[in-house]
């Protein structure tokens, strides 16, 4: 306790001019709010707020000022402040959530000139996705976060029944995905159908496409930073839902003192799939999410949160049991030690289970996870320079089981430790030129007692060519040291199995780049964002399930990576235009991405030669786009339409003899990933209509249709042999049809 | 606000042009020949199957594809010459179309330990393939043991009463059950990193129960049924001079192996081209061919054989499978 008084005296001691710091909140829900530009009007003073809604403002001069707070979709908040010599100010500031603007004009705030926010703020790549355009979309079923995702610039879906994300030429485990900061490692349902997060308990989240900053580690691609809702301290809300498929329910409000949060969710089909009797399975999905916190003061912040949800799937004709799902939990502690020096640290267990047996023969378990103990530092040494540093401390453990027919096929089971340690800083020059460099080292200690040290070095760059326009340029080398199981003609996975390298390989590595342009155009009244972003990756290493492995009966008893998978490496690139329209009574974004993801594969069997990948999809053009009627009608519409994914197709058949006289056919193939599919086009509509009761609560009906065409996607082609005359005949494996659905949300 | 309508339109019409043109390469489909012969060491070749490969939506079947009026030529060649000598040209089966054979008086002896072989095709319409091949050495010192009582099954006497018994308890997992120990010298194979693969064909009746499964016992089914599988070796699992390996019907197994008699164990040493082949075909459709110009397999085993008598019984039939 000494030492951080002492550091808070020597910070404090550094302080010039007057200080005022604290955090930005919702209102209504009493949600912190990131982003919000905070600034004193008629100077260059100002600041954004963090992810949890902190912010330092400093070298404010004495006098009376005017504090202005401005967020998109909130109402300006002033103030006029008297600033002392050297004062530090505290301050708790709650915006109001901006009604539905329906005369078609934007309220958009300009700081007359002053953006220094805006300037700080590199976001190359950086999508952001609020529960309320997740709910205001055309939905399948009921809102998911990952469905949204797919429909935004540069991230593919392979396929309907997929929440799988394969972001700017990556592969769909190159994402790391957090959840309260705490690694989620296959967050789905139904093999991918659902997502697994409830989205009323949901604050906001953020997608980092390409080139994130030092801060995050451990994945090739992209970081999805989910953040839940905190809790309402002062109020109870609530909210229950209803859809064709699954109920949920969020309730909050105060409790000893601090906020509570509790969301769950179930699906209701397994009662309907029981009368239909043993030929079809039985199936439910179920999940938990909980949040708790505790102000202590006004310098701390106790959090707890954690996940829990789980699949189970028994299918009795084949004496088929099947579980499988989440659990994570996370204790956090936010410390002010001084207005410029803001402290996060975190202690939290994730872990992804799954249970297989069947035919009575096969066995499968798989368990992955990990212990963690972080911490991340802000110091905001001035208006215009901020450093964060931190530390991580990761305890791995992964299990891999599998036997068939009494034979162990895999026994895996081991621990590793991944201990890393960033440092970025953030330097911005005249208003106009941040430039933010960070560094990343991981100490990897792996199994067999040995050990890899990386270090990431990230570069962000951004210029402000004027108050409205910048362009921006990020890059760094990126590291992975655990994959998923994947074969190479497998767009669709069941669940993901992950795996750490080990010594006999080397970590994934991804360099990447991506350069963009944004600016922000006044359009008939209403703000319209045209952002254009450029990107190439160069990945190595990256591991692929060698397909001759099950022919040896050797047990995999041994983290042999080597032996049982076989290396790639893949050049992506592509541009993305998008254009984006917040707020108004007309509100959207419109995008086409062109992206390319090219693959080598060594093969054992083959000559390595350059295919591509399964998820390369070339054209995509995607519109979002929502139409506020007046208050209670609301329309919205997702057109998704682009170029077929790759395949490799069978040009041929020949009989196979096998040693007994008996024959089997045998598909002659083509090119690797040489053929496509036909191009795909879905085309979503949704309709909401709200009713407004006197006791301030609302009932949302909300009526889907998804692929209001019906057009025939094809999700894969099936050569089925027709035993009548021996021919092989290419069907069509569809993706969802025309799909109408319901649901029904009641909020208190 | 026209012009702009315009331009939508436009560009839409572009971008479907663009999306819709991303159609692939298809690759060019040509035909080949595809040949299978499994020879045995000391025998001749009793069935070389010649056939072509088939489009989509063509019939695929040895009937449809098999190929006629090929010139079928075997070639030999002993560890210490230099180059293969023609043994003989294969005959065609009269009523079997596409498959081949070699009389017995062609090629004495059959095929040799040590010595390599090639078989070469040659079609007007389809050119030429050919494939080589190694024939392997035999495994020696082979016992079959009781695995229940670890006592060897040397019953080789034709008298019934002479029988060694194995326990089967009905309730059980089949796939669990430990019925015969197999040992025998694997050196020579392990250390060239080969594969073994052993077979029980029944001498006399053997009743296979096929209606297990289902747990209809009601209608029970008489047949021959040899039981096979292979034991793909490793030396670094098997390091040692002998293996165990204990008879299992993986493939098969919810069908009761429930017979009795007497039974030939049959084991036989493989080449190289033979490992490869089904190193490349389990989890995957491609398939390992060392037909050159073409596909199939021309594969040589060399086989051993030991005999026993064993009864399965079933200890209990109370419990229901599984």
């Amino acid at each position: 306790m000494k030492i951080y008084l002492l550091i808070s005296l020597f910070l404090i001691s550094t302080l010039s001019g007057a200080v005022i710091s604290g955090h930005v909140k919702d209102s209504s829900s009493n949600e912190a709010v990131a982003d919000v530009n905070v600034y004193i009007e008629g100077t260059s003073l100002g600041s954004a707020t963090n992810i949890n809604g902190y912010f330092v403002i400093s070298n404010i001069p004495q006098g009376k000022h005017k504090f202005v707070a401005s967020a998109l979709g909130y109402k300006l908040f002033t103030k006029e402040v008297i600033f002392e010599r050297d004062q530090s100010r505290k301050v708790e500031i709650k915006l109001d959530p901006e009604a539905i603007e329906l005369e078609g004009i934007d309220i958009v705030v300009e700081g007359e000139g002053e953006h220094t926010e805006e300037v700080m703020n590199i976001r190359t790549g950086q999508l952001k996705i609020k529960p309320r355009d997740i709910k205001a979309s055309a939905t399948f079923i009921q809102p998911d976060l990952f469905r949204s995702i797919q429909t935004l610039p540069g991230v593919v879906s392979v396929s309907d029944y997929s929440t799988g994300l394969y972001v700017r030429g990556g592969n769909n485990d190159h994402n790391l995905i957090l959840y309260d900061e705490i690694p989620v490692y296959n967050p789905s349902h139904l093999f991918g159908v659902f997502s697994t997060f409830i989205t009323d308990a949901l604050r906001d989240s953020k997608l980092i496409k390409s080139a994130y900053p030092a801060e995050y580690g451990g994945r090739l691609g992209s970081v999805l930073d989910i953040r839940s809702r905190d809790g309402n301290k002062e109020k109870f809300e609530g909210n229950i839902s209803a859809s064709l498929f699954a109920g949920e329910g969020v309730v909050t409000g105060p409790v000893l003192g601090g906020g509570f949060l509790v969301a769950a969710r179930r699906s209701y089909i397994d009662p309907i799939l029981k009368m239909l009797g043993d030929e079809y399975p039985s199936y439910y999905f179920w999940d938990g999410q909980g949040q708790l916190y505790k102000d202590f003061g006004t310098d701390d912040r106790l959090i707890f949160s954690t996940y829990l949800g789980s699949d189970d799937l028994k299918f009795n004709q084949f004496d088929m049991n099947m579980g499988w799902g989440n659990d994570t939990y996370a204790l956090r502690w936010r410390h002010i030690f001084s207005p410029k020096l803001y402290s996060n640290s975190k202690l939290s267990y994730s872990s992804f289970k799954i249970n297989m047996d069947a035919f009575g023969s096969f066995k499968y378990q798989n368990e992955i996870g990990d212990v963690s103990l972080k911490n991340t530092t802000e110091y905001f040494a001035s208006n215009d320079l901020i450093y964060k540093t931190g530390f991580e401390v990761q305890r791995f453990f992964i299990r891999y089981d599998q036997e068939f027919a009494g034979t162990e096929l895999m026994d895996i089971e081991g621990n590793y430790y991944i201990y890393s340690l960033f440092l970025e800083g953030s330097k911005t020059w005249n208003s106009k030129f941040t430039i933010k460099p960070g560094i990343r080292f991981e100490h990897c200690a792996i199994l067999n007692d040995a050990f890899r040290l990386t270090a990431s070095p990230r570069l962000s760059l951004k210029y402000m060519l004027n108050d409205f326009s910048s362009v921006t340029l990020s890059g760094g080398r990126y590291f992975q040291n655990l994959f998923t199981v994947q074969q190479e003609n497998q767009s669709l996975q069941i669940v993901d199995n992950w795996f750490p390298i080990d010594d006999s390989v080397d970590p994934g590595i991804c360099d990447n780049a991506a350069l963009g342009y944004e600016t922000t155009r006044r359009i008939s009244g209403g703000d319209y964002k045209f952002t254009i972003e450029g990107y190439y990756k160069y990945m190595q290493n990256l591991q692929n399930w060698k397909e001759t492995t099950s022919a040896t009966d050797d047990i995999i008893e041994e983290m042999v990576i080597d032996s049982n998978f076989v290396n790639s490496y893949a050049h992506a690139y592509g541009i993305e235009l998008m254009v984006e329209r917040q707020l108004g009574k007309f509100n959207g974004n419109m995008s086409y991405t062109y992206g390319k993801v090219v693959k080598t594969i060594d093969d054992p069997y083959e000559e390595a030669d350059e295919f591509d990948a399964h998820w390369d999809v070339p054209h995509s053009f995607k519109t979002s786009l929502n139409y506020n009627i007046n208050k209670k009608w609301s329309f919205g519409t997702i057109i998704t339409y682009s170029s077929g994914r790759p395949y490799t197709e069978n040009i041929g058949y020949y009989t196979e003899i096998l040693e007994d006289g008996s024959e089997n056919i045998v598909p002659i193939k083509g090119g690797r990933n040489k053929m496509r599919y036909p191009d795909y086009f879905r085309w979503d509509v949704s309709a909401n209509y709200t009713w407004f009761y006197k006791n301030g609560s609302k009932l949302l009906l909300n009526l889907s249709v998804l692929n209001l065409t019906n057009r025939e996607n094809v999700q894969s082609y099936i050569y089925d042999e027709r035993d009548e005359d021996d021919t092989v005949v290419k069907d069509v494996f569809p993706m969802l049809p025309l799909l109408p659905s319901i649901r029904l949300s009641y909020t208190f | 606000m026209r012009n702009i309508y315009i331009k939508i339109l436009i560009s839409a019409a572009v971008l479907t042009l663009i999306i819709s043109c991303e159609t692939g390469d298809s690759t060019e489909y040509g035909e080949q020949l595809a040949l299978y012969c499994y020879a045995k060491a000391d025998s001749t070749i009793d069935s070389l199957y010649l056939t072509r490969t088939g489009g989509v939506n063509e019939s695929i079947n040895v009937g449809n594809l098999g190929v006629s009026g090929a010139t079928v030529i075997l070639y030999e060649r002993s560890a210490s010459e230099s180059d293969y000598l023609p043994v003989d040209t294969l005959a065609e089966y009269i009523d079997r179309h596409g498959i081949y054979y070699l009389p017995e008086t062609g090629f004495p002896g059959g095929f040799k330990e040590g010595y390599s072989y090639m078989i070469e095709a040659v079609h007007p319409d389809y050119g030429m393939i050919h494939a080589e091949t190694v024939c392997p050495p035999v495994l020696t010192d082979i016992t079959v043991s009781n695995s229940a009582t670890g006592v060897e099954m040397v019953s080789l006497t034709e008298d019934p009463s002479v029988v060694d018994t194995l326990y089967y308890k009905r309730g059980e997992s089949f796939d669990d059950l430990e019925l015969v120990s197999c040992r025998f010298d694997s050196l020579p194979i392990l250390f060239e990193n080969r594969m073994a693969s052993f077979r029980i064909v029944p001498d006399e009746i053997c009743r296979t129960d096929t209606s297990f499964w289902l747990e209809d016992t009601t209608e029970t089914v008489w047949e021959d049924y040899p039981i096979e599988t292979q034991i793909f070796k490793d030396k670094k699992r098997y390091g040692s001079d002998f293996m165990d390996y204990y008879l299992r019907s993986i493939q098969i197994y919810w069908y009761a192996l429930y017979h009795e008699g007497m039974n030939t164990v049959i084991f036989s040493s493989t080449d190289q081209v033979f490992r490869s082949y089904m190193e490349a075909r389990y989890g995957g459709e491609e398939r390992y061919t060392n037909v050159v110009n073409g596909l199939g397999l021309f594969s040589i085993s060399n086989s051993s054989a030991v005999r026993s008598r064993y009864r399965v019984y079933v200890k209990s039939l109370e419990k229901k499978y599984p």
